[in-house]
């Protein structure tokens, strides 16, 4: 099961993992038309009033895009024998647990919570928050930290099997990637 | 199973002496190991699929039950070894 949610990258062939990464992806841009989630970012993720099923889906095509081609820039100069679906599979892999993080929005739920906290700062009523609101982002927000490190880990192990990555100075250039990833990603949604 | 390590102290093993189990002639010496017998079971068994396959790694793959890149990244490191060993020659 741990292989299955960490690292079927080791196991299953390019095909298989191609088309569970593409079904992952399909499954992402519903979950965040429903669920009224922007992924706005490589590592973000936002809940609004309302959204488009396009807008999500020209999001999560973007965010993948700009991961993909950053690591697989980094997988080739590593190891000249990396393949493009190598990269790709992992990427559209990774992203599953922040399309589950939409479901914390059913009903709008969080962002109604995040609004109400909102709400209150003009008020000046920050001394006296409404502490089951807080708790609850409190507790979402650890719990999105536990699936950026699930993001993080899943992202990693498909780069290490694509690449054969071995020493702590990729570990460190895997990472600069994310970040770049991020803000590109952050500039193009931005521009577009 | 040959061994190739030194039990105790894990250097490398050399070969000393050759029989003949039919005249019983011995034959002594100092005979370095094959550079295909100075790896591991495993490895050699990763070289024996590799030929038998024609070098398709999709193939092994299929047969191993593992994924494309996880048998070339074998391949890989066990190449990186060989010309380890070699150097050492």
């Amino acid at each position: 099961m741990s292989t299955l949610l960490l690292n079927p990258f080791e196991k299953y062939n390019d095909k298989q993992l191609l088309i569970s990464g593409i079904s992952i992806t399909i499954l992402g841009s519903i979950l965040g038309f429903v669920f009224n989630a922007n992924f706005d970012g490589v590592i973000d993720l936002h809940f609004v009033k309302e959204t488009s099923f396009v807008t999500v889906t020209s999001e999560i095509i973007i965010d993948i895009l700009c991961q993909t081609i950053l690591l697989f820039i980094l997988g080739k100069y590593i190891n000249k024998k990396t393949r493009f679906v190598d990269i790709l599979s992992p990427v559209l892999i990774a992203r599953l647990p922040f399309y589950l993080l939409t479901i914390f929005n059913s009903n709008d739920f969080m962002f109604k919570k995040s609004e109400n906290l909102i709400k209150n700062l003009p008020l000046g009523q920050i001394d006296n928050p409404d502490f089951n609101d807080l708790f609850i982002m409190l507790l979402f927000g650890l719990i999105s930290i536990g699936f950026l490190i699930w993001f993080v880990i899943i992202l990693y192990n498909g780069f290490k099997v694509a690449t054969n990555t071995k020493g702590v100075k990729n570990y460190i250039f895997f990472a600069v990637s994310i970040i770049i990833a991020e803000i590109l990603s952050k500039m193009l949604l931005i521009m577009l | 199973m040959l061994p190739i390590q030194c039990p105790s102290c894990q250097n490398a093993l050399l070969v000393t002496q050759l029989s003949c189990t039919n005249c019983t002639t011995s034959v002594s010496g100092n005979y370095i190991l094959p550079i295909f017998l100075q790896i591991s079971k495993e490895e050699q068994n990763f070289i024996l699929q590799f030929l038998l396959t024609s070098g398709s790694l999709k193939e092994m793959a299929a047969q191993m039950g593992n994924s494309y890149p996880t048998v070339r990244n074998k391949l890989d490191d066990i190449i990186q070894k060989i010309t380890t060993l070699q150097s050492k020659l």
